[in-house]
């Protein structure tokens, strides 16, 4: 069945209750909120990093309570092993055949948890899976179901055990979301929110309603895909991305892909802002979170503590926008 | 002592050299002195590690201060292996009782923290002095000796050493495995980071220590072949003794040769009369008289002299011109090389775009120079022309122009949104409005197609005037 778009009021509406529900079960991530939202429109996999305790574990399992799709979770350890994420062959005693058992990675939304605490191998074995939809068990390829998206989590400070993700596997994630802790006031709100005839502290995300189902959010996909781009705007996404690669004292910098994954997400920026054309604005707010993780800055910068999101803060500024 | 089997060649040099003979002495020897000095420290470490057990400091301090005893039978080796006796396994113990000598008080009491150590090795061991003499022996032995320096250069290499080990550990441990704390390893004296950093010290000091003995006795024998003519001594002793033929004309010749004549043998003069013909050789005119000496000397030609001397003055001492005009070269050279450095500075401080965004940064429109009036009639044109998108463009582009004016600094990367939220931030309401108004509908028609109304135009152009300060005429 060809898929048609769904209409621009009727994807506004669905993704601001989208956003509203998910705002109520996690407070004070509104920006957070809103790149998950992007990752999820724009069809991409999310990697989201914060310190232990702010709430990333809980942004997916709220979308994952929006979207009707089967979810699945896996902690990520370091004795995790690929056959654990795709599935294996078991030898069925009945039939007396091989039987290909899959792994929780046939899903639509997988969370990963914890992803840098299992090994490399580990950690490739969902390269296919991100880059191709599908997965290969004993030489068998296996078409995963779309819609298809990966949300990782990491830690950025406990760095003992971990496998820091190669940059390969990074580039596959389209936004790299940066969870900050919550201001004062929105923290304070969660705690009464949380302690308020709860009891223990497990994640509740029941102010969540079901909202969409698989269908409505590939055609929510394709909303954003068909949305007006100017020549001027994809000029600009391709100049911010090729000014980074070139950037003084930037090691590796973004390839093509990232200019591909930036107008994604600005397409899909701009449709949960309600507008049926894309502008400069949603390329320069989704600029970080694209780029982030595919930069690697070389030792001068470490070393003064120039942190990607600054550099990028930089390169904006320097970086001619469109204004004829 | 038989200096012809000295397998090093002797001869006076200066310090820095003497050091380097040391150096070139501990490479060779260095299996057997590495192995010598761990045969004095290791049963000490583990006495004292019985001592001072769980106080790793404490056993670490014992360690440091007891160096002498360890540098000792080092010492003994090399003074035995110059002079071409390599000790027998028999003579180890005697060696290693070396360390243990009385001698060596002074060295682990008050001469513990002298820099001369490695000179004072040799003096107490090799020379058995009475301390007396020992110490004006030093006196003179130390002078110009260098041996200050050599200790702190060692120091240094140990610590280099050991710190190199400590971080090499460090950084070699592989993730997962239990690391070093290296705060801990420094401070805290509990941590096994600290037994570890003082292992490490422990076989620093084992490699430094026979560089630091050899050199210091390499120092010694030096001063000594400086003072008392050792090299001399050596030329002699290993020089050819005479053809056999000739020693019986030699025989037969020497009392003719070496007997005095007969007169002088007679009056060998009594020291008192020695004494007085001195005082007459003193006193004879001829004794450090001066006398001054008329001769004639061929003279040369005075043009080829007049030549010469020129050349000489030329090579001597450069004419003013030439001098003043290398220093203000220089000065110039100077100059230009800070500016240089400056602008390099300068460009580390702020850097620059990348060649493509330069590019396209020079290829981006500059903000139109015209004045108001122009602005206004360029728009007015564009929508007699039936081009409301182009004339909303002009618009912002103008809007962009005043804001600068206003001293909104606008960078060439601010969007249409951040444009409007800068302008909303700093300016005042009225200005801020209008702007976002402009911005809106400028997206729209750039970006969405979808062109503004002319008559959407015109209100905005009619705020626009009122940020001129102008009445608007229509």
């Amino acid at each position: 069945m060809t898929q048609t778009p769904l209409p621009l009021t009727e994807a506004v509406i669905q993704l601001d209750r989208l956003e509203q529900d998910i705002g109520q079960a996690v407070s004070g991530q509104r920006q957070a909120i809103r790149e998950l939202l992007v990752a999820l429109v724009a069809a991409g996999h999310a990697l989201l990093e914060g310190v232990p305790g702010v709430g990333k574990t809980l942004l997916v399992r709220a979308l994952a309570a929006a979207v009707q799709g089967r979810y699945a979770r896996i902690q990520f350890t370091p004795d995790l092993m690929p056959s654990d994420v795709t599935g294996h062959a078991v030898f069925d005693l009945k039939r007396e055949a091989f039987r290909i058992r899959r792994g929780p990675i046939f899903c639509n939304l997988l969370l990963a948890d914890e992803i840098n605490r299992a090994p490399a191998k580990t950690q490739a074995a969902m390269l296919e899976a991100m880059q191709e939809g599908q997965v290969t068990i004993e030489g068998q390829a296996l078409a995963l179901e779309p819609p298809f998206l990966v949300f990782a989590t990491q830690n950025p400070i406990e760095q003992e055990g971990t496998y820091p993700l190669p940059q390969a596997q990074l580039d596959r994630f389209l936004l790299k979301i940066a969870v900050a802790p919550p201001s004062a006031e929105a923290e304070r709100a969660a705690v009464r929110a949380a302690t308020s005839g709860r009891i223990g502290d497990r994640l509740d995300t029941s102010a969540v309603r079901p909202l969409l189902d698989t269908e409505t959010l590939q055609r929510l996909q394709l909303s954003a895909t068909t949305l007006r781009l100017d020549e001027r705007v994809l000029d600009y996404a391709v100049a911010l991305v090729r000014a980074a690669r070139d950037w003084p004292g930037v090691d590796s910098g973004p390839g093509p892909r990232a200019s591909i994954a930036l107008v994604r997400a600005a397409r899909a920026h701009a449709l949960i802002e309600g507008r049926d054309f894309t502008t400069p604005d949603d390329v320069r707010c989704m600029l970080p979170a694209v780029l982030r993780h595919r930069l690697r800055l070389g030792a001068e910068l470490e070393i003064e503590g120039v942190s990607a999101d600054a550099l990028l803060g930089e390169l904006v500024e320097r970086v001619p926008a469109p204004r004829d | 002592m038989r200096l012809e089997r000295l397998t090093a060649q002797l001869r006076p040099c200066p310090a820095w050299q003497a050091i380097d003979l040391g150096f070139a002495l501990a490479r060779a020897w260095f299996p057997a002195l590495w192995a010598l000095w761990w045969c004095t420290a290791l049963p000490l470490t583990l006495i004292v590690l019985a001592l001072a057990w769980l106080h790793s400091d404490l056993w670490l301090l014992a360690l440091w201060w007891c160096k002498p005893l360890y540098e000792a039978p080092l010492l003994l080796w090399a003074s035995r292996a110059l002079f071409d006796e390599r000790p027998r396994r028999g003579a180890l113990p005697g060696m290693l009782g070396a360390g243990l000598r009385p001698r060596l008080l002074p060295l682990l009491l008050w001469r513990r923290l002298s820099p001369r150590r490695a000179l004072v090795l040799p003096l107490l061991l090799l020379e058995g002095l009475p301390q007396r003499a020992r110490r004006a022996r030093l006196r003179t032995l130390a002078g110009g000796s260098a041996s200050g320096w050599l200790t702190l250069v060692c120091y240094h290499l140990e610590a280099i050493l050991w710190g190199g080990m400590l971080l090499g550990l460090y950084l070699l441990i592989p993730e997962g495995l239990p690391g070093i704390d290296l705060i801990a390893a420094l401070e805290d004296s509990a941590a096994p980071a600290y037994w570890i950093s003082s292992a490490c010290y422990l076989l620093a000091c084992s490699l430094i220590a026979p560089f630091y003995v050899c050199a210091g006795f390499a120092l010694y024998l030096s001063r000594r072949t400086e003072l008392e003519g050792w090299d001399i001594e050596l030329a002699f002793r290993r020089a050819p003794p005479p053809p056999a033929a000739v020693l019986p004309a030699l025989a037969l010749l020497a009392p003719l040769l070496l007997a005095p004549p007969p007169a002088e043998a007679e009056t060998w003069p009594a020291p008192e009369a020695a004494r007085a013909r001195i005082a007459e050789v003193l006193d004879s005119p001829d004794f450090g008289a001066t006398r001054e000496v008329e001769l004639w000397l061929p003279v040369a030609d005075p043009a080829q002299r007049s030549t010469e001397d020129a050349e000489a003055t030329w090579s001597a001492t450069p004419p003013p011109w030439l001098a003043g005009t290398i220093q203000w070269g220089l000065v110039t050279l100077g100059a230009i090389a800070l500016l240089i450095l400056i602008r390099a500075l300068w460009r580390e401080r702020s850097p620059r775009l990348p060649r493509s965004a330069r590019t396209e940064h020079e290829a981006a429109p500059e903000p139109h120079s015209a004045s108001p009036i122009d602005h206004e009639t360029e728009i007015r044109r564009l929508l007699a022309a039936d081009d409301p998108g182009a004339a909303i463009g002009a618009l912002y582009r103008a809007s962009l122009e005043r804001l600068d004016r206003l001293g909104l600094s606008l960078p060439p990367g601010a969007t249409e949104g951040s444009c409007v939220q800068r302008a909303s931030a700093r300016l005042p309401h009225r200005v801020g409005v209008p702007f976002a108004a402009i911005a809106a509908a400028r997206q729209h028609a750039a970006y969405g197609d979808r062109d503004p109304s002319a008559a959407h135009v015109e209100r905005l152009l009619s705020h626009w005037r009122r940020w001129q300060g102008r009445t608007d005429a229509h």
